[in-house]
């Protein structure tokens, strides 16, 4: 018997996929196999200005991932577009009625069939694994492609909520959807899109003829929605702008809760809406097991963080400011004895370093001078120390965020620069601040030696804790306030990126 | 006949207070015309004694910050203010400055200079820098020396802006930071200083 078939179903499927691009590259020959889901896909791809990603030949499905992330680039231009068709720039409060039109459609169209062009690359890749294993035949899985549906609304009109966000502006008796499906023999991923919003669900094969009534907001996974009022042609997920891998992992993850709906409906042979409580349930359950095994790693880790307090405070006085006086010491008693401006410099610098680890502690600066200044200090002071050239960048006032948001973000700052200047040995570093459409957004960048982020996440679980997760812990103390997002990309030899983005309110 | 200048001083701490006023009492051209030790009591004096200068430290007892209080005292009709303070980072002066005061003198300085930064301001000179901070080249940091190498080539700011992946609003700040480190007042003396000083020039450059 096959090895692989002795674990249960489940460990085996989530093997799969998470072994899915590596061994798809290596045993399947990739290319083939996405050069088929375009040509089902050719349709939409043809259409309008978007012809340019119809030459899709080839790239592999996370490529495939990445044109769908190009159409995000490509709703910058339809937010220029915006600004343009509204008189006055920026300070005319846009009007959503103007960008109705036919740009929103054309994105969510152009979007839509990427998405679903990705989603038919895993589709293939995973039936082509599938079926090595008759056991799991039955999971393979079916797509159909972007078509427009028309739907009277006397079926909406029985519906509730997430029916009514999508209104269509112009038809009183039908609303009109985008929309593709991958299905399995129990579970339908339906993705239909309209006017700048496109909606996931999850749904019972059995239900799917009747598109509106089955789709109701229980099973409603996961929005992309064009924020059309504050940054016009912008996708966002969660209210945030998606990052054009989150799209891709967006599709990664309903694709993954398609094959664990369906799988779990093969093993327990059971059907309808409970398999899905099921398997919701399961996932509560290791969330709990995962809360109570945070909750004891966080007193470990506070006690260990004191301790790491003290040690750098002893550090750096004994380091620096013992180590000058005593050389002041020497030289006052010394026979060539300093004069009293060298005498003055040698005060001036134990001063400074005083003052610096006081700031360290407790940034009583951020209280007094604000943010951007105190980062425009932070980063003053990694120049004279490194010697790097180093560009800061805010070109607006920052608003005046709650104190331990804003002491969180100096922190973020704070570490990165401090890794840096440790480890990076960059000639440039870079801090900008960007504040547009109520989005705070902070990005560090340097051109050092860069790290390998699996590495250094490897290296993370040895050592316990570098900065990067203490500033991830950081960005989840920001949540408490706005929705906040900290990534962090390196590549050997490429210098790193760490970008904080959070979206206040006024 | 010399113009009087009318100053006054806010300040907390004593005995610094007490030697201003001392010393800037005996320059004959010079009216201390009073004394504050907190950031109320110095705006209902300004308003009231109408000074032509206002010395003020950064760090007040009951205020908000030092740049609420900057703002505040520069909001006050006809008197220019001079900052007199011991925070020498660069990231805070620039901050202050913009705000848009007359001068920023460190308290290193001693009473004469002060008078010589009151005397300056009021011939229309703007801002006034202790020495230390205008130290020439000494303090100009690499990325600043970016800057001097392509504007001594004759670049555009937005030339400059592109090649440095910053926005031309930075370098021009930059700019003008350099102006006031080299204590120099356009940007061709600027451009004329680095070309001088061999930026710009492949062989020479430092």
């Amino acid at each position: 018997m096959n090895p692989i078939v002795d674990k249960t179903i489940d460990e085996f499927l989530k093997y799969l996929i998470e072994v899915m691009p590596p061994l798809v590259a290596d045993k399947l020959g990739i290319t083939e196999r996405v050069d088929r889901a375009n040509a089902v896909n050719k349709v939409g791809t043809e259409s309008g200005q978007w012809g340019r990603f119809s030459n899709l030949r080839e790239y592999s499905s996370e490529d495939m991932g990445r044109r769908a992330q190009q159409a995000i680039y490509q709703s910058l231009w339809l937010r220029e577009m915006a600004y343009r068709m509204v008189p006055g720039h920026k300070e005319t409060k846009y009007n959503p009625d103007e960008f109705a039109g036919e740009e929103i459609e054309e994105a969510t169209r152009a979007l839509m069939t990427l998405l679903s062009a990705t989603l038919k690359g895993l589709v293939l890749e995973f039936n082509e694994l599938v079926s090595d294993v008759p056991e799991l035949a039955p999971l393979r899985l079916s797509t159909t492609d972007v078509s427009e549906v028309r739907e009277d609304t006397a079926n909406q009109a029985q519906d509730n909520g997430s029916e009514r966000k999508t209104p269509a502006p112009n038809e009183k008796k039908s609303i009109s959807y985008l929309r593709c499906r991958a299905s399995s023999s129990t579970w339908s991923l339906s993705m239909r899109g309209a006017h700048g919003r496109i909606e996931f669900f999850l749904v019972p094969v059995l239900e799917i003829f009747k598109f509106s009534r089955s789709e109701t907001p229980g099973r409603l996974k996961s929005v992309l929605q064009m924020d059309d009022r504050n940054a016009p042609g912008i996708w966002s997920i969660d209210k945030l702008p998606a990052d054009p891998d989150e799209l891709y992992y967006l599709i990664r993850s309903l694709f993954k809760t398609l094959v664990f709906a369906s799988a779990q409906g093969l093993k327990d042979d059971m059907i309808g809406p409970t398999i899905f409580e099921n398997l919701e349930g399961a996932a509560l359950r290791a969330t709990v097991r995962e809360l109570l095994l945070a909750e004891q790693n966080m007193a470990q880790k506070i006690v260990s963080q004191q301790e790491e307090i003290q040690n750098r405070i002893a550090r750096d006085l004994h380091d620096a400011v013992i180590a000058d006086i005593m050389t002041l010491k020497r030289q006052l008693t010394s026979e060539r004895r300093i004069n009293d401006s060298e005498l003055i410099e040698g005060l001036d610098a134990v001063s400074q370093k005083l003052r610096e680890i006081c700031q360290d502690l407790a940034p009583r600066d951020l209280i007094d001078w604000g943010l951007k200044t105190v980062i425009a200090d932070l980063l003053e002071r990694v120049e004279q120390r490194t010697g790097a050239d180093c560009t800061f960048e805010c070109e607006r006032d920052l608003p005046e965020f709650p104190y331990p948001v804003q002491l969180h973000v100096y922190r973020i700052v704070q570490e990165s620069l401090t890794n840096i200047e440790k480890y990076a040995q960059a000639s440039r570093i870079m801090v900008f601040i960007e504040v547009s459409d109520n989005i705070a957004k902070f990005t560090i960048k340097d051109n050092g030696k860069g790290v390998d982020v699996t590495e250094a996440e490897a290296r993370k679980s040895v050592e316990g804790g570098t900065g990067q997760s203490g500033n991830k812990e950081r960005a989840e103390m920001i949540r408490c306030y706005y929705p906040a997002r900290l990534r962090f990309e390196s590549e050997q030899g490429k210098g790193s990126t760490t970008t904080l983005e959070m979206r206040y309110n006024d | 006949m010399m113009t009087r200048i009318g100053v006054l001083i806010v300040e907390d701490h004593q005995v610094t207070l007490e030697g201003l006023t001392t010393g800037l009492s005996r320059e004959s051209d010079i009216d201390v015309l009073g004394t504050a030790t907190t950031s109320d009591q110095g705006l209902e004096m300004a308003v009231a004694l109408k000074p032509n200068i206002i010395l003020l430290d950064l760090h007040l007892p009951g205020s908000t910050g030092p740049k609420t209080t900057v703002h505040s005292f520069c909001a006050v009709d006809g008197a220019h203010v001079i900052v007199f303070s011991g925070e020498n980072r660069m990231a805070f002066i620039q901050a202050v400055l913009s705000i848009g005061v007359a001068g920023y003198l460190l308290k290193s300085e001693n009473v004469g200079t002060v008078a010589d930064a009151m005397r300056q301001v009021m011939i229309g000179k703007k801002p006034v820098l202790s020495a230390e901070l205008v130290s020439g080249e000494t303090k100009i940091t690499k990325s600043e020396q970016e800057v001097l190498k392509m504007l001594a080539r004759g670049m555009k700011y937005n030339e400059i802006a592109e090649l440095r992946q910053a926005s031309p609003a930075t370098v021009r700040k930059q700019t003008e930071l350099l102006l006031l480190k080299l204590g120099l007042e356009s940007r061709e003396q600027l451009i004329a200083w680095a070309v001088q000083s061999g930026y710009g020039n492949l062989e020479l450059e430092p």
